[in-house]
């Protein structure tokens, strides 16, 4: 066996909140590869583990489950994977973790994963906290009950990893079979042996669940799932009380296997989680102390990133600069200094932001505060057609919409669930940062308003209009959407345990490596092509347009600076991008808004924070001068037949709500068509945020104008 | 009585359930018949349950705890 490959695939599975991703992390550390279970986009992260010179081993972090009667769809893809021998993502062994403050519940899948014919690898985790609060557990007595070696494992020391890597080794080398601990009973007996022959199973435990799963089940074809429906029929097959009776005879079986083996004395003491929650779940002061954590979750990402994204900025403003004075003045460097820096800069610049988000919000799913939220205001979001496990979504929704529509797989209620992806866009996104910091500088003068900054409040309130305009959505589409199933709350509320840094460190490194590349990619190709649209134009027509402007500017006796800058904005209008700008500029004139920025519009149809790369674009193209920031150089930008300022309060306040409402994101559009299934919704989104959108932006520029 | 009706503080044990949809999701997470259940308490808006289940600290909605009959 020996061997230099991974060939062996590990599988690791635990109840949610198991400590299973601290494991997880434990043991790859740094060189885990996240990527989509195939089909579905339920994360899948796989890492190597170097058991020693000669073996190594894939491990596949599987998505938390209770059972192998999945309840969510992520849930779902466990069973699917599991159930099916011929998967490619199908074990060899399994690495069962189980967190000791709830072992006995545990038991009951480690039992079925036993009884698919899996090897198992018992981890149980937490071990200094559970010493700690007093869990005594007699590991060598569990291991010979359970039948499968049991290893009691800090993350925090990880003291005994070794131990971890040389029982994978030897779930390999021995391979004696774990006696079955339920055995079917005639009746299901029946119907596995019936269908023997046409599927495809290790163990007859194995064909019962392909049975009672056979409706959904991606595998198995059409016409058997007809077959093994009417075969239970037939027979009276009855999935629940089927299920009910075989969970039950697990519970005595292995009742009776781990009696005496654990003990767990709380301590006469409270334990602390029940403290925490006396304040934290309290019906007055916790929905107190959540608003406060939010307000200061939104405080820190403003203020704490500022500095930072000054840096950013002046480093690639000074990058710019110095390509365009030490370099030759060709294409390249025009691509360089005025197309591809700008872009990028654009969206680098909000890495810091980006950054806290995720990091508060690691850290509140890391020490297990999300539960409570979700408990605290499951009823009240009910009201408006959601779930408690919609706050989740709607709270990463501030950070992006994408992983926040995906975290909605755990909304079992399909109708929930669409609503929450409906109306998740709506809160304003990181993505929306850089383009409200920008305009609100138009939109509002920087003065104080009592103890406030006025364009800080500006901002609070295009926060409270996103998540306000979602509340009366989500009611809206609680009547329209008719689609009924059953809804639960059913969750567990986690021992409270002090986070691992490590484990923030890389949910964070994931989630904002996965904006910079996702984004980034995308970014760096509409940048090329905005640089390129902007600086060529139709046969003839920019230097017609250079030719007129230098008139012009003899005929009115316009300065040097003047006639230049008359010149490059002449030019900006009749290049490729020009002519595209003015052609839908009929459509938003009404919103106050020119062709210049019906570009950005279109540009910013990628991702909204293009918006920013596009407008430094623009105006880097358009401009003669070169170490101007984007906000500077829209300021001075003018209408040359009015010669107002085109970024007055108006026009600032109407892009403004147009970037609250409007669905300006194809990633949210692909996700919420891969979540869904169809076009349908993600089309309907599109259309009910835009014209959204569209009104608020019409009213407030005609109001105000 | 049902789970939805008792009161904080004290110990009762679980005897059935009503909803074989819901028995069979709560028997999962070890709400098993001979369990001792206890309210911690509700949600801020009344509509969730906080219980400790033989040590486990689990929330319900109103429905799933009225589907749970204890003694």
């Amino acid at each position: 066996m020996a061997k230099k490959t991974s060939k062996y695939k590990i599988a690791l599975i635990g109840n949610p909140n198991s400590g299973k991703t601290s494991l997880f992390n434990s043991l790859t550390g740094m060189h885990q590869h996240v990527a989509n279970f195939p089909g579905v986009t339920v994360d899948k992260k796989t890492g190597i583990l170097k058991i020693d010179k000669d073996l190594s081993v894939t491990l596949i972090d599987f998505p938390g489950t209770y059972s192998l009667y999945p309840n969510s769809d992520d849930e779902k893809v466990v069973a699917e994977i599991l159930t099916n021998p011929k998967d490619k993502d199908y074990p060899d062994a399994v690495i069962y973790i189980i967190d000791p403050f709830d072992f006995k519940r545990q038991m009951l899948l480690l039992t079925q994963l036993q009884d698919l014919g899996l090897p198992v690898l018992v981890v149980l985790t937490m071990k200094d906290l559970a010493i700690k609060q007093g869990i005594k557990i007699n590991i060598k007595k569990l291991s010979e009950q359970i039948q499968s070696p049991v290893i009691f494992f800090s993350n925090k020391t990880k003291e005994n990893i070794h131990e971890i890597k040389s029982g994978i080794r030897n779930l390999f080398e021995n391979k004696s079979r774990v006696k079955t601990c339920y055995s079917l009973t005639s009746h299901e007996k029946d119907i596995v042996d019936n269908f023997r022959d046409k599927l495809n199973f290790n163990t007859d435990y194995q064909g019962l669940l392909q049975i009672h799963h056979s409706e959904w089940l991606k595998y198995i074809p059409k016409n058997l799932k007809e077959e093994i429906k009417d075969y239970k029929l037939k027979i009276g097959f009855n999935d629940i009380s089927l299920q009910i009776q075989e969970t039950l005879e697990r519970y005595r079986i292995f009742n009776k296997k781990i009696k005496g083996i654990i003990n767990f004395k709380r301590n006469s003491v409270k334990a602390i989680t029940d403290k925490i929650d006396d304040i934290v779940t309290h019906k007055l002061i916790g929905p107190i102390i959540f608003f406060v954590l939010m307000l200061f979750m939104f405080q820190a990402i403003f203020s704490w990133s500022e500095l930072p994204m000054e840096w950013l900025e002046d480093g690639f403003t000074t990058l710019s600069n110095y390509l365009k004075v030490n370099f030759p003045q060709n294409w390249l460097t025009g691509l360089l200094a005025d197309g591809i820096i700008p872009g990028l800069a654009g969206v680098l610049v909000f890495i810091p932001q980006i950054f806290l988000l995720f990091l508060i919000i690691g850290i509140m799913e890391e020490v297990g505060y999300m539960s409570r939220v979700i408990f605290m205001f499951d009823d009240l979001m009910r009201k408006f057609g959601m779930n408690g496990r919609s706050m989740i979504s709607l709270i990463s929704g501030g950070a992006c919409a994408v992983p926040a529509i995906m975290s909605t797989r755990t909304i079992n209620n399909w109708k929930e669930r669409l609503i929450t992806i409906m109306v998740t866009p709506l809160v304003s996104c990181s993505a929306r940062i850089p383009v409200y910091t920008l305009l609100v500088v138009f939109a509002v003068p920087d003065k104080d308003i009592g103890i406030f900054n006025a364009r800080g409040l500006a901002l609070m309130g295009l926060y409270s209009m996103g998540i306000f305009m979602a509340l009366i959505s989500s009611m809206v589409m609680k009547y329209i959407i008719k689609t009924k199933g059953p809804s639960y709350l059913m969750i567990s509320l986690p021992e409270y345990k002090r986070p691992i840094v490590k484990n923030i460190g890389l949910y964070v490194k994931e989630k904002v490596g996965a904006f910079v590349f996702g984004a980034g990619k995308i970014i760096l190709m509409v940048s090329i092509a905005l640089w390129f649209l902007a600086s060529y134009g139709p046969p003839g027509a920019m230097d017609k347009a250079e030719k007129q402007a230098i008139e012009t500017g003899a005929k009115r006796n316009l300065s040097e600076e003047q006639t230049l800058n008359l010149i490059a904005a002449e030019k900006i209008e009749h290049s490729y991008i020009g002519y595209l700008g003015k052609s839908i500029e009929p459509a938003i004139k009404p919103l106050g808004f020119d062709w210049k920025i019906g570009i950005a519009l279109i540009t910013s149809f990628a991702a909204r924070e293009i918006f920013v790369g596009t407008m430094a674009t623009i105006y880097s193209v358009g401009s003669t001068e070169d170490n101007l920031k984007v906000s500077e150089q829209m300021a001075k930008d003018v209408n040359l037949q009015t010669g107002e300022k085109t970024y007055n309060s108006a026009v600032a306040w109407s892009l403004l709500l147009f970037y609250v409402f409007a669905l300006q994101c194809m990633s949210t559009i692909a996700v919420v068509r891969k979540e869904t299934g169809s076009w349908k919704w993600p089309v309907m989104q599109f259309l009910y945020m835009g014209g959204l959108a569209y009104f608020f932006s019409f009213l407030i520029y005609n109001f105000l104008n | 009585m049902r789970g939805s009706d008792i009161s904080k503080g004290h110990n009762y044990k679980i005897k059935d359930f009503t909803n074989s949809n819901i028995a069979v999701k709560l028997l999962i997470l070890g709400f098993l018949p001979g369990s001792v259940i206890s309210l911690i308490r509700k949600s801020p808006f009344g509509g969730a349950y906080y219980f400790d289940v033989n040590g486990n600290r689990i929330a319900l909605r109103k429905n799933e705890a009225e589907a749970i009959v204890v003694d």
